[in-house]
């Protein structure tokens, strides 16, 4: 038995280790281009030094300091706003199939267009509610495209739920708000993060609606990013700086919410 | 007493009224924005007016502008237009026509370069943008290799002909395809991507061939003899002598090459030369490098020029701002600084040749330089033929086929912006 | 009572969402162009009916739905193996737990010029490592034959970043009874996996479909960043072909067309997958 699991763990960790290179090693090339000067960052054979953090000076003194500060506060508005939100229609939509299918599918509808059809009469209405270049206008741009892919991944977890739980509550006498409160979601606590996660990125990552929305000041990490696609050039060690920079900071955050949020929820409700 | 305050507050209203003119601009982030910026105080101290540039990425610019123009009062008060839009903004009626504003100023407009007046000046035999600074595309090659005594032996041998400086299209392309089998670089650095790298790098084979897209009167001549001979001689630079991966390089692909010393060509904006020609960025190929006009004495004509969109809230102000940007003295100060010009007087100044010297090839260039066509789809031409051009150089498709395609869609554009029937 | 946990949600979608998706659906039967902003006269079916007469349009239809298939399949594959390998006592999770997450996190414009670097025909540095081997390393993105897969290769790298982490959620919201039943009942860990895991995780893999071909089928960034539509058309998927309708075309009704068009593509497919993932739901 016990060298059942021996070799289980063997094979797991060699997996693991190929699957983690075939992510790791892009990343590293990432980061060791980051720390070139622009010049040598792509010739060949590859350099190795001498080693300079110039890339990431410019790139935090430049508008992209500002980016980042500007996506975080979107990408985190955005989350913060629209997880309730999301979590109450999922919810409708798994357990009391509000709206039936109908309501399912036209949630999702507005996603299986590009983006490009919807950006102009959403410009268009922005100018008339003066709602351009600044953070609400975008966060609620945002919530356009993050509530119905986060209700509809919720609604999946609270599917996956047994009810019995809930049934149980509700026969003892808990209203469905406190029966949702307290049973459901710390049940599904992997389920709101990951959901979480989703809203975060897809903020994080969202490029025409920024490039529309934004000005200079409100511009976010992937219109700064972009930006460095110059006419006389691709800035690959700015590139590199801007992603690696865009990347840690949030890595080290979802670990904590992962770690502690997540965690806690789930052993709180096993009682 | 009442008398006072109201002499204090027709005073005040007075100096409010007179309150600083602040005129806003979209610009491109290039070295020749940055060279105006810097003299833009002199503006400010001989008018009063402050001047502010929003600087971006090309790739920004078109979709801002056009949201721009499209509202009640434009946020930018002055436009530097490229020639892709010189004929969109105009058939849109979004510019302010410009002959007024030249007669009632006495602007001397015959400094400028004819085919920069053609490219970025006059629509349909209207004025509406004053040429701002060119980019015209010529041939950029390898000095040291033409020089090159075995190199030379064995062309001599092959063809019967000395090695040198080609003047016509067929000559470059055979001299390209030698470079690759003799010389161990690509005959060329191209940019085969599909879309405006490939489509401005195919109309230089295609004015240097003698051919045309369309004439005077918009009638399609692509599919001209000399049209399917340009399409012909491209694809066989591109398949056989050009570097590889040519088939999805862009202009900083192409740059690269050339800078690594790994092409003996690259047919590009003459502005390259200087970049190319720089012992700190290239010092592989800096001083082995020269700039001749395109094989076939016509090249891609390419620029900026200024306009006033029409609903501008302050016209007149820029319209001041143009007549000083363009001054003959300003005009000379931005060369010095690296400016690339549009007119005649400057080109030939002694001072900016002293200090520019293949000025005089760019000279060359300018006045034989063509114009792709200029119109309101200027844009998506680039992509429908570039796709055609692009499909023939994989192998997807035979010339002869491509060319009658490109020359369709061409035809379907002309239609589409009421050109012709 | 479900109502009153779905208003705010849907009150906001509302608002943000069904005008634009209304005036879309408008466009898609004006003549609106950016030369000529107004929406008469309207030309009914017109744009519907000259994308069907456009070769080019079929192709892209075709490309797509090709491409769709390719990213999605290999993401759920790839990253359904991802979720299981994290979800084993291991030593170090953390590290690969943190690994694996990063892709996703990176702006897909960031993404595309890391691996047009990486893959550069002469600059890459796989390129170097075949030169090194003695081979001539295939054209990624200039290649006809190898250029969309190369972009689906890139999409699943970041993609599967993604998959894997949702997937491991769903792992790990299973109720645990069922397992230990299982295992009492003498299962092997694969008659578990395979009767018991998959089955319990199906409506986590559902949605994760449907969202993952949703959002595959409107790639964008990564032709616009890589290869521009080419070669040829090699790579000339809906979303980019619908943009250049718009910004290049200046035709806005005909790409809201089209962009229904999508739409209908996109439906077709989520309900196909909706009835076969939770008929039994």
């Amino acid at each position: 038995m016990k060298r059942q699991r021996r070799l289980a763990t063997w094979v797991t960790t060699g997996l693991l280790v190929l699957v983690t290179l075939y992510f790791l090693l892009p990343l590293l090339w990432t980061l060791r281009t980051a720390l070139l000067p622009e010049g040598r960052a792509y010739a060949l054979p590859p350099e190795w030094g001498p080693w300079t953090l110039e890339n990431f000076q410019a790139m935090l003194t430049g508008p992209f300091g500002r980016a980042f500060k500007n996506s975080l506060i979107v990408a985190g508005s955005t989350v913060l706003v629209g997880l309730p939100l999301a979590a109450m229609l999922g919810y409708a939509m798994a357990r009391y199939r509000t709206g039936g299918a109908a309501l399912r599918f036209s949630v999702l509808a507005t996603q299986m267009l590009p983006p490009i059809v919807l950006a102009l009469p959403l410009f268009a209405l922005f100018r008339a509610t003066r709602l351009t270049n600044t953070y609400p206008g975008l966060v609620l741009a945002y919530l356009a495209f993050a509530l119905p892919f986060m209700s509809w991944l919720l609604m999946g977890f609270f599917q996956g739920l047994p009810r019995d739980l809930e049934e149980a509550a509700l026969v003892d006498g808990a209203s469905p708000m406190v029966v949702f409160t307290k049973v459901v979601l710390p049940l599904s606590a992997p389920g709101l993060f990951a959901a979480g996660v989703l809203g975060f990125i897809l903020a994080w990552n969202e490029f025409l609606f920024a490039l529309l929305l934004t000005g200079r000041d409100t511009q976010t990490i992937p219109v700064a990013l972009a930006a460095l696609m110059t006419q006389r050039g691709v800035l690959f060690a700015k590139v590199a700086a801007g992603v690696v920079l865009s990347v840690l900071p949030v890595l080290f955050l979802a670990r904590v919410v992962d770690r502690y949020l997540v965690e806690g929820l789930t052993f709180g409700a096993i009682k | 007493m009442k008398v006072a305050r109201w002499l204090l507050a027709a005073v005040l209203a007075l100096g409010l009224a007179q309150a600083q003119v602040v005129l806003r601009a979209l610009m491109e982030d290039v070295p020749e924005t940055h060279i105006i910026e810097k003299l833009l105080p002199d503006f400010e101290k001989k008018t009063g007016i402050k001047v502010e540039f929003e600087v971006v990425q090309y790739g920004a610019m078109h979709d801002k502008l056009v949201s721009q123009l499209l509202a009640p009062t434009s946020a930018y008060d002055f436009l530097e237009v490229d020639f892709l839009w010189a004929g969109e903004f105009p058939a849109a009626g979004w510019l302010e026509p410009l002959e007024p504003y030249v007669k009632k100023s006495g602007f001397d407009l015959s400094p400028y370069l004819p085919s920069m007046l053609d490219l970025v000046g006059y629509y349909n035999g209207k004025l509406y943008m004053i040429p701002m600074y060119n980019y015209a595309m010529g041939l950029i090659y390898r000095t040291d290799l033409l020089a090159d005594p075995k190199l030379k032996a064995k062309y001599l041998e092959l063809y019967s002909k000395e090695l040198g400086v080609p003047a016509i299209l067929g000559d470059y392309v055979q001299t390209s395809v030698f470079m690759k089998k003799y010389a161990g670089v690509a005959g060329a650095a191209m940019q085969g991507q599909r879309g405006d790298p490939n489509f401005m790098e195919f109309s230089n084979y295609l004015f240097g061939a003698g051919g045309d897209y369309a004439d005077k009167n918009w009638h399609v001549t692509l599919d001209s003899p000399a049209g399917v001979k340009a399409l012909r001689l491209y694809v066989k630079n591109i398949r056989e002598a050009a570097q590889k991966g040519a088939l999805n390089a862009n202009l900083d692909d192409t740059y690269r090459e050339m800078c690594q010393g790994r092409a003996w060509s690259m047919i590009t904006y003459w502005w390259m030369l200087p970049q190319l020609d720089d012992a700190k960025k290239c010092p592989k190929v800096a001083g082995k490098v020269k700039l001749a006009v395109m094989p076939g004495g016509h090249g891609v004509n390419g620029g900026w020029g200024w306009a006033i969109p029409h609903n501008s809230a302050h016209k007149e102000e820029a319209w001041k701002f143009i007549q000083w940007v363009e001054s003959p003295e300003i005009v000379k100060k931005r060369a010095l600084m690296g400016h690339a010009p549009t007119r005649r007087d400057v080109l030939t100044d002694p001072d900016v040749l002293a200090k520019y010297p293949y000025y005089a090839q760019v000279l060359e260039i300018l006045e034989g330089a063509k114009k792709v066509p200029i119109f309101a789809y200027t844009a998506e031409m680039e992509d429908v033929i570039g796709r055609e051009i692009s499909l023939a150089a994989s192998g997807q498709k035979s010339v002869e086929q491509a060319i009658k395609d490109a020359a369709k869609g061409l035809y379907g554009l002309f239609k589409k912006a009421g050109l012709v029937k | 009572m479900g109502l009153f946990f779905a208003i705010p949600g849907v009150l906001v979608l509302a608002g943000v969402v069904a005008f634009p998706l209304l005036y879309a659906l408008l466009l898609s039967f004006s003549s609106y162009t950016f030369l000529k902003p107004t929406l008469a006269p309207f030309v009914g079916l017109a744009h519907y009916l000259e994308a069907f007469r456009d070769p080019y349009f079929l192709n892209s239809v075709k490309l797509t739905t090709l491409y769709a298939f390719l990213t999605v399949g290999l993401s759920l594959l790839i990253g359904l193996l991802i979720a299981v390998l994290l979800f084993q006592p291991a030593p170090g999770k953390e590290f690969y737990y943190a690994v694996i997450s990063v892709p996703m996190l990176i702006a897909p414009v960031g993404v595309a010029l890391i691996w047009k670097m990486i893959l550069h025909p002469e600059l890459g540095i796989v390129t170097y490592f075949f030169s090194h081997l003695g081979l001539e390393a295939p054209d990624f993105f200039g290649d006809p034959r190898f250029a969309l897969f190369t972009l689906a290769l890139v999409d699943t790298w970041q993609q599967v970043s993604f998959v894997a982490l949702v997937l491991l959620a769903g792992l790990r919201s299973l109720p645990k009874e069922p397992l230990e039943a299982a295992l009492v009942d003498g299962a092997s860990p694969l008659q578990r996996f395979f009767h018991v895991t998959l089955p319990l995780l199906r409506p986590v893999i559902g949605v994760v479909l449907i969202l993952q071909t949703i959002a595959e089928l409107r790639t964008y960034d990564l032709v616009y960043v890589l290869t521009r539509g080419g070669p040829g058309a090699a790579t000339d998927l809906l979303a980019y072909f619908i943009y250049r309708k718009a910004f290049l075309g200046l035709d806005l009704g005909g790409a809201s067309a089209l962009a229904y068009l999508l739409l209908l593509l996109t439906l077709a497919l989520v309900v196909f997958y909706y009835r076969r993932v939770f008929q039994e739901v």
